[in-house]
């Protein structure tokens, strides 16, 4: 919650989840924490599109049954493209 | 844009970047510039923005933080130098020695490995450094915490480490050298 307040974001969104807060099974990539947050917000996960950066983490989304976008810098395209290419 | 389904997102990097015009005479001849909203990511070095795609049936984004709100690698970074800083101070260390301390801390983060970047770093920074003599704490184990989430602060301080305040921005906390060794190591 400290950097959301760093950010001046505090107030931007309906609901927080910190996946640091759960234990190792239940924090990313566990599903559990985006399942919990779609709980939160009464939505379906295909009513919900998630927007992440890290693909090992955020892999998550997709096993809830939420859309993914990756949000990709130049050196991730580059090591995602190579790592399709094998 | 054959492929995007609706309520798809689209990242841009380069958009209204006057050195590379290409993306942004795409987005006019693809998708127009007064069909969809742009939105400007106010985080992000790289000058990223956001296009979100009106959908109807999406009624919730979620968006990871660390990284994709802010850019996560500079504010890694300001701890990094925080911590560079005080090692050379407590440390003598020479400006060249403190450049390779941060640029060996950089590397770990980088490399994805990112397990007690700080005591490795200081482990290899360790030979370089001379004779112990003028380095006695080098006998002693450090540990050095750097976190926001207060469990960690938490930790520290039960297991008798001194925390020290450092500047909010950069939410760092740094745990001195402790005689006997730490719970670290």
């Amino acid at each position: 919650m400290n950097k959301l307040f760093e950010l001046g974001l505090e107030d931007t969104f309906d609901a927080v989840e910190i996946s640091g807060f759960y234990p190792v099974s239940k924090a990313k990539p566990s599903p559990f924490m985006f399942k919990r947050i779609l709980h939160r917000l009464h939505v379906a996960p295909q009513e919900a599109m998630f927007v992440g950066n890290d693909l090992l983490q955020d892999i998550g989304a997709l096993k809830a049954g939420m859309p993914f976008y990756y949000l990709a810098d130049r050196a991730q395209l580059v090591a995602l493209r190579k790592e399709l290419a094998k | 844009m054959p492929h995007l389904t609706k309520g798809s997102i689209v990242g841009f990097d380069e958009l209204n970047v006057r050195a590379y015009p290409g993306e942004t005479l795409a987005l006019k001849e693809v998708l127009g510039l007064d069909r969809y909203k742009i939105r400007r990511s106010n985080f992000h070095r790289y000058n990223r923005i956001l296009s979100l795609i009106r959908n109807e049936k999406i009624k919730a984004v979620i968006f990871d933080l660390d990284g994709t709100l802010y850019d996560q690698g500079a504010y890694i970074d300001q701890g990094f130098q925080k911590v560079a800083s005080k090692v050379q101070k407590d440390f003598h260390l020479k400006d060249s020695q403190r450049s390779a301390f941060l640029k060996k801390m950089r590397d770990l983060y980088r490399s994805n490995d990112r397990v007690r970047i700080f005591n490795r770093a200081l482990r290899w920074l360790k030979p370089s450094m001379g004779s112990a003599r003028s380095m006695p704490m080098w006998r002693t184990t450090f540990s050095i915490i750097i976190s926001s989430a207060p469990e960690d602060q938490f930790m520290a301080a039960s297991c008798g480490f001194v925390v020290l305040a450092a500047p909010a921005e950069t939410a760092i906390r740094i745990g001195h050298p402790r005689p006997g060794g730490g719970p670290n190591e």
